[in-house]
């Protein structure tokens, strides 16, 4: 059989748009098996909730894709964001600073931190895991220490806006997610450096010897999965209305399932923004369908446990298909 | 091979014949080694050496032939059948445990017991006993990571001795060895001849033979191509024997027009490479001969910044530096790399990614890829090399090895280079692609395109190249016009030095 030689014919022909198969029709799956559930489930404010749900958790796995691409792991991303919040809400709080100077603080903040990470670990060789497992202990202790133990709370209504508003009825984070998955979707598919990120990940000898620097390149990702994660932490506090000492603790877990479900290979040199939206996107409705079933959040730890090895199975199984 | 000798023959492997799809490995072999000899076997690289070896221990299982211990038939399927019958291999590359003791390497996996519970007294005393045996003396409790690559081949000739081996086979053992540790291998190779076990010794070093060898055999192509005693041989007649082939006109080298120096070379030196100094001409193809592990590879990483080295490099007439392989390609470098799977391709990356990976930057604009300009490059080079795929979008890891090669050497000429360095170009890939490369690297001369070509084919370094620069042990040994060299003059330089 040919396939006419559309664009929509490309597309399901492409590798890429295959390896989500899966994930999708897990998707629609569960959007099916829900609206019969609960009639509230496929109404616009439901789906916006969701998205407003999920935007933290798509922000910091669009940061852990770089990562996990040149064949590494960000377990910092919590602490990160953690750290990232409480600057934010100290230096609005106590200083007179405006908050997008606080903001970009913040940012720059998170930049470092993930420049430091990935220096140590490009140069070194230390494994990435075991760096950023340090890196987000240490962190973590950071992010107490700012915030004294305490939370800081009375936060001003423009940085508390960011988290709860709304520009035309839709959620303030949603922009923020949604500019994240452009901007680094465009960094991917568009720039010379995704074109490294995918040739250090998929073979890191191969990418030297053809001229790419190669260990740039590692830190690089490192830098954009900091200023990402630093981004979440200013959405998650304004959200909280008070920035947590404890706020992102285990985040980067969700943010790694979100990748791993979306198709972002463990060895490197694999993954799209499109699929790291579609893992983020079934976190979010996993989430939501068992609060709507009123399932209690014991039990949707177990089940979204046993969904993430399952999506991931799934899809090995399709890649050795093929 | 008279009636009475043949009583003292131990081993006898005949008609050995192995194919791997079309390409015939090992065509008829045979191969006989007496009680208490040390036979050395010999050939080119790719001659079939290390296949019939394989055959012996078992890794590879012959298409036909027959392999007689002790005039027993043996069927031998699996390494630890071959141990268990006598036969053990002293690899080339060891396969040990470096963060496990000496004793514990040796007889791993054949613990002693008590009480199902292992005796590390036990243990000790035995491998003390080997150390004895062979007259070296090393803590058993030692660990092998804290072992130099000498040291380590003793642990592997210790454990060989601990399956009460009749015979062992050594395979190129003094490649990597100072002079005075390959003599006390050689004294412990004789040592166990005294005790009449039986060495088969795998070598290109001439003088290793000359030194213990009792009796050579010869493979060629995958075939016997003679033997006899070493007594009665001299280099030139060993040579001729690895050797000795007629060249067909398979190599249709076109006159090229030969222009001024383009790149010089001078005093090259790291850990791997001495003092190596040459010089390469405007359309010249300057072939690399020499032995595996002769030190040329690593001189072509030197010059691409891939390993550190000191030493000048000028280009046409000035003094560059290539710190790392992203200046050198911006020096007009390119190579295409020995190891195309783990250093040329990224295979699960398409054909289009792959043959952009060095342009990157030519191929953007402020960072953004220029879609357009990305894809006519690569429709360029596909076409031009004729790579035969699906498409651009097609995983570079789904190519047979010719065309896998043809993606990488797409990649390098992407990049424009005006000095191309190619590293075993033609390894493992099948005749029709290596004809094609052949005939590219012609045309790319003819455009005056200057060409490094490292070759442990004889055939093809003779056939392809303008001059021919042969190496051994990280020294240039000599520099032979192509058109007066033949394969014996080339050998000879690898093997013994000017």
């Amino acid at each position: 059989m040919k396939i006419k030689d559309s664009k929509f014919a490309n597309m399901l022909k492409n590798s890429q748009f295959s390896s989500y198969s899966g994930i999708i029709l897990v998707i629609i799956v569960a959007c099916i098996f829900m609206n019969f559930r609960s009639e509230n489930f496929l109404t616009p404010n439901n789906i916006l909730n969701i998205l407003r749900q999920i935007s933290v958790y798509g922000i910091l796995a669009c940061g852990m894709a770089f990562a996990m691409m040149t064949g590494g792991i960000d377990l910092t991303v919590g602490s990160i964001a953690g750290v990232s919040g409480a600057v934010t809400a100290l230096f609005v709080t106590r200083g007179t600073m405006p908050l997008i100077l606080a903001m970009l603080v913040s940012i720059v903040l998170g930049a470092i931190i993930g420049l430091v990470t990935g220096f140590v670990i490009s140069r070194t060789g230390i494994p990435p895991f075991i760096m950023t497992l340090g890196m987000q202990i240490t962190l973590r202790g950071a992010c107490y220490l700012i915030c004294e133990g305490k939370p800081i709370g009375n936060l001003p209504d423009n940085l508390v806006n960011l988290g709860l508003g709304d520009i035309g009825g839709i959620p303030v984070p949603i922009f923020f997610m949604v500019g994240s998955f452009i901007v680094v979707g465009i960094i991917l598919s568009r720039t010379s450096f995704g074109r490294s990120v995918y040739a250090t990940g998929g073979n890191y000898q191969a990418a030297f010897h053809s001229g790419i620097n190669a260990k740039r390149v590692v830190m690089t990702a490192y830098m954009i999965s900091g200023i990402c994660a630093a981004l979440a932490g200013i959405i998650l506090t304004a959200r909280n209305a008070s920035a947590q000492p404890t706020a992102g603790n285990t985040f980067e877990t969700e943010a790694i399932a979100a990748c791993a479900m979306g198709g972002v290979s463990f060895n490197g040199g694999k993954g799209a923004v499109v699929g790291i939206f579609f893992g983020a996107l079934l976190m979010g409705i996993i989430n939501n369908a068992m609060n709507l079933m009123y399932i209690s959040s014991y039990w949707q730890q177990v089940v979204k446990g046993i969904v993430i090895i399952g999506s991931v199975l799934y899809s090995i199984y399709n890649s050795r298909k093929n | 091979m008279s009636e009475e000798r043949r009583s003292d023959v131990i081993l006898r492997m005949q008609h050995i014949s192995k194919a791997y799809g079309g390409i015939k490995a090992l065509d008829d072999v045979e191969l006989t080694v007496e009680r208490g000899e040390i036979l050395c076997l010999l050939g080119e690289n790719g001659a079939g050496k290390s296949t019939l070896m394989k055959v012996l221990s078992g890794v590879v299982v012959p298409d036909a032939g027959e392999i007689e211990l002790e005039g027993k038939k043996l069927d031998i399927k699996n390494p630890n059948v071959a141990h268990q019958l006598g036969i053990s291999i002293v690899h080339q590359e060891l396969v040990q445990f470096p963060d496990m003791t000496i004793m514990e390497n040796i007889y791993m996996g054949r613990y002693p017991k008590k009480n199902g519970l292992v005796d590390f007294k036990e243990l000790k005393a035995r491998t003390e006993k080997l150390m004895d045996d062979l007259n070296i003396h090393f803590d058993p409790l030692e660990y092998i990571r804290n072992l130099s690559t000498a040291q380590r081949q003793l642990v592997e000739i210790m454990k060989a001795l601990s399956f009460d081996s009749k015979i062992i086979v050594f395979d190129e053992p003094t490649s990597s060895l100072t002079s005075e540790e390959t003599e006390i291998l050689f004294r412990i190779i004789r040592d166990l001849k005294e005790k009449g076990i039986s060495q088969i010794y795998i070598s290109h070093r001439l003088e290793d033979i000359f030194a213990i060898g009792d009796r050579i055999t010869v493979l060629r192509d995958g075939r016997n191509s003679g033997g006899g005693m070493v007594k009665d041989l001299n280099a030139d007649q060993i040579i001729a024997l690895m050797v000795g082939r007629n060249i067909t006109n398979q190599f249709p080298k076109d006159p090229t027009e030969i222009g001024d120096v383009v790149l010089k070379v001078e005093h090259i030196t790291n850990d791997r490479v001495k003092d190596a100094s040459f010089e390469l001409r405007k359309g010249e193809v300057l072939g690399f001969g020499g032995l595996v592990g002769a030190g040329r590879t690593e001189l072509m990483r030197a010059i691409m910044g891939l390993d550190k080295c000191t030493g000048k490099i000028f280009k046409n007439g000035q003094e560059i530096e290539n710190k790392t392989p992203t200046d050198a390609i911006n020096n007009g470098f390119a190579l295409v790399p020995e190891d195309r799977k783990d250093q040329g391709l990224v295979l699960i990356l398409s054909i289009l990614q792959n043959i952009e990976m060095s342009s990157l930057k030519k191929l953007s604009n402020g960072g953004f890829m220029n879609v357009k300009a990305e894809k006519e490059c690569a429709d360029e080079y596909m076409d031009m090399l004729r790579i035969k795929a699906a498409g651009y979008n097609q995983a570079a890891g789904a190519l047979s090895g010719g065309n896998q090669q043809k993606v990488v050497l797409a990649k390098c000429l992407a990049t424009k280079p005006e000095i191309l360095i190619m590293d075993e170009p033609t390894r493992g890939i099948d005749v029709g692609s290596k004809s094609e490369i052949y005939k590219i690297i012609n045309d790319l001369a003819k455009q005056g395109v200057s060409i490094i070509m490292v070759s442990s084919e004889l055939p093809e370094l003779l056939g392809i190249s303008d001059r021919i620069i042969v190496m051994r042990e990280g020294v240039i040994t000599g520099e032979l016009k192509a058109s007066e060299a033949g394969e014996e003059s080339v050998m000879k330089l690898a093997t013994k030095g000017a």
